[in-house]
């Protein structure tokens, strides 16, 4: 009698899909990075020993993984003049635990880190890195990662640029370019700072650049961005520039000018059809009081919560619409407590009645009031 | 004969220079994490196999960095009362992916980390990274720290931490200590900390941080301190007493007295010239008599606050304060609707210019007499 028992027929063999696992150091299989990728298949993980990799990188397959088993402190990937990791066409890659630097860029092609992903939804990942790229010549734009195509993550990463011309040819660049479309750049906890000392006007000086194409979608969350320059007229510091959808959550984000260029700390394209700034503190400082904290143009994007400081205005052209963010107003301003006065003269429309100011959607208004405040 | 000047082109510098990975495990090279340690040199990476080790270990190269294979699930260093981690003088180095532990500290001196990093740019910070930083004390000593930080550059990034006494006699609890030291910049990235102290009777107070010099910055965070306190000990997430910078973000923070000890939320700033900017925090300040305070400016300390939200507590002290966009404990804010100007001779705003702001709720016409 057959009690219900299931006898199976075929193949059952349990399968498993194996990668394989290259070392790269001095002492293993592999003593550079390069000839471990060129070695991958997809599904590969290239394990890398701590030590200064002084070498250029292309992924050659999709889907490998490559780590530092020690950690960015101590396993660097590093070029004078060069570009650094290229992910080439490749996605599904992930770098993780360098510090991957250019350290005498002389053209503007020598990233830190490329990606041209060909996959219409893959992405690529860097997580856990020190990206750095400084330059001491007349460079624009020079670019720290800069993504010609497909999706990218970037999460847990310093990224620091650092220009140091200081002649009167336009020099800048951008610390993260997300180019073309349709791709996805999100980005997480990450601290990304840039420092141009050039004098010169002209050119930007961005933190991250979404640029082009209305498709490209940018998504950041926690995120530290702080440009410095020292820019004259029309050098434009940007925390963020973008053209694409934009999610923009608890963050900080400032652009100084310590000169008189025109820091535009959040800029808008007219092409931002969507997106939303959640909750993010917005400073833009210059010393010819001409910065802008949000500079907007006729694209559609709300900011929620959040604030704006340092001198800068706020600039929202025709699509943005704020709810409840704040401008750097004292509170107490807003309830009345500090600076009552008296408006003065005799005849006028309110002579002597008893005001506080009061800042309501960047206009500043003689609120009235009858008595005590 | 030949003669004339060697003409070297190109790159020769060393192609790569090589560190080297030791493994710690019961199966390995190494049995103890100082074992591998004492064998190291600068550029060097130890790998612990999953396991708890009841060792104290000391760095002694600096660029050392020490990972769990595992996580601090299932990889501990501890010590029942004695310093478990100690960087010493040593900068570059890391510690990811460990739970580090005193579970029964009898002394002031028995920290869960200790460093004093000689390094004097930021980039020779130490990284401590997904860890569980532990210091638990049932005794009655003066001071429970878990992380005596004397001096250089500084970094947690996703850490957990717990600190607890459970001795009514015991001390002062806090995760970072520098009284002695002078820290250059302490970098805090997503941790998570809780500070629980039993302690009924001292005068002295509970601190997550306590600082003099360099900068702190702490982003996307919780502090959370809950203190049993009825003397006029004063409880804040950060204690700066002389001319140390913080920079706090996006974080929320906590300090509870079940007594009536003083709490002074965010920070107890000191008399001398200290800066501490405070962005889009949420403080909540509460103690069993009602005194609490959110915040304490000491007489040259400056406070700026942007954007915070002060769940409980008032401020004090003589210094500067400066709120932008920071309401008041139980304001509700306020919105601008609409602004116009009324209608009709004869009433008694006739002709007058207004805004329609909603004030906790309220819609009010405001008049004013000219925009500014």
């Amino acid at each position: 009698m057959d009690h219900g028992i299931v006898k199976a027929s075929g193949n059952v063999t349990l399968k498993s899909i194996a990668g394989t696992v290259r070392y790269v150091g001095p002492s293993c299989t592999y003593t550079t990075i390069q000839s471990a990728l060129t070695a991958c298949v997809a599904g590969d993980t290239v394990l890398v020993m701590p030590g200064t990799y002084t070498e250029a990188i292309t992924f050659a397959v999709d889907n490998v993984t490559l780590k530092a088993v020690g950690d960015y402190t101590n396993t660097i990937i590093t070029q004078a003049s060069a570009q650094v990791v290229s992910f080439s066409t490749m996605s599904g890659c992930v770098v993780e635990g360098f510090t991957v630097s250019v350290t005498a860029a002389d053209g503007t092609t020598d990233y830190v880190i490329y990606s041209n992903n060909d996959d219409a939804t893959a992405y690529n990942y860097v997580k856990n890195c020190k990206v750095t790229f400084a330059s001491s010549v007349a460079l624009y734009p020079l670019v720290g990662i800069y993504i010609n195509d497909g999706n990218m993550e970037l999460r847990d990463c310093i990224v620091t640029g650092t220009m140091t011309y200081a002649g009167t040819t336009s020099s800048g660049g951008f610390c993260i370019l997300n180019k073309v479309t349709p791709s996805i750049l999100d980005i997480w906890d990450c601290n990304i700072t840039m420092n141009n000392s050039t004098t010169d006007g002209d050119v930007y000086s961005v933190g991250i650049y979404n640029a082009y194409a209305s498709a490209s979608t940018l998504n950041l969350w926690n995120t530290y961005i702080s440009i410095n320059v020292a820019g004259k007229t029309n050098h434009e510091a940007k925390a963020v520039f973008t053209y694409g959808p934009t999610y923009i959550y608890n963050s900080y984000l400032e652009a100084i000018d310590s000169d008189t260029g025109k820091p535009r700390c959040v800029y808008l394209g007219n092409e931002v059809l969507a997106g939303g700034i959640y909750n993010t503190t917005i400073k833009a400082t210059s010393t010819d009081n001409d910065a802008e904290c949000v500079y907007a143009g006729t694209g559609i994007l709300g900011i929620y919560g959040g604030q704006l400081l340092g001198d800068g205005v706020y600039n929202p052209g025709t699509g943005v619409t704020a709810y409840g963010l704040l401008l750097k107003t004292s509170i107490n301003a807003g309830y009345g407590v500090v600076s009552p006065a008296t408006t003065g003269g005799s005849g006028t429309a309110g002579s002597g009645n008893q005001y506080f100011p009061m800042t309501v959607n960047g206009i500043t208004y003689k609120i009235l009031h009858d008595g005590t405040v | 004969m030949l003669k004339g000047t060697l003409d070297i082109k190109g790159d020769l510098r060393p192609k790569s220079v090589a560190g080297t990975v030791r493994y710690v495990g019961a199966n390995c090279a190494y049995t103890t994490i100082q074992s591998a340690i004492t064998a190291s040199s600068a550029g060097d990476t130890i790998l612990v196999a999953p396991g708890t080790y009841t060792e104290a270990i000391t760095y002694s190269v600096d660029n050392l960095t020490i990972k769990a294979i595992g996580s601090y699930v299932d990889t501990i260093i501890t010590q029942a009362a004695a310093t478990t981690v100690d960087f010493s003088t040593m900068s570059n180095c890391v510690l990811e992916g460990f739970t580090v532990s005193v579970t029964a500290a009898d002394g002031d001196a028995d920290y869960t980390l200790y460093g004093n990093n000689d390094g004097t740019t930021s980039d020779t910070a130490n990284i401590i990274k997904s860890c569980k930083l532990v210091h638990t004390s049932t005794a009655d000593i003066s001071q429970n720290i878990c992380a005596e930080i004397l001096d250089g550059y500084w970094e947690f990034r996703d850490c957990k931490i717990v600190v607890s006494n459970t001795n009514a006699s015991g001390g002062q609890c806090f995760f970072m200590e520098s009284y002695s030291g002078t820290p250059d910049g302490i970098k805090v990235y997503n941790c998570d900390f809780d500070i629980d102290n039993s302690e009924t009777g001292s005068a002295l107070g509970d601190f997550c941080f306590q600082i003099k010099t360099g900068t702190l910055d702490i982003w996307n965070s919780k502090i959370d301190i809950q203190s049993a306190n009825t003397s006029t000990s004063e409880n804040a997430a950060i204690l700066n007493y002389s001319t140390g910078t913080i920079n706090i973000y996006n974080s929320s923070v906590r300090v509870v007295s079940s007594g009536s000890a003083s709490t002074y939320g965010i920070a107890w700033l000191g008399a001398a010239a200290s800066i501490c900017n405070s962005y889009n925090n949420s403080i909540n300040s509460d103690n069993s008599d009602g005194d609490e305070k959110w915040i304490n400016i000491g007489a040259t300390a400056t406070f700026n606050s942007y954007g915070d939200t002060v769940i409980s507590g008032v401020s004090s002290g003589a210094g500067t304060i400066n709120l932008y966009n920071t309401p008041k404990a139980g304001d509700v804010g306020y919105q601008c609707v609409s602004s116009g100007t009324t209608g009709g001779s004869g009433s008694a705003a006739s002709g007058k210019n207004y805004v329609n702001v909603v004030i906790n709720g309220t819609t009010r016409k405001l008049f004013y007499d000219t925009a500014a």
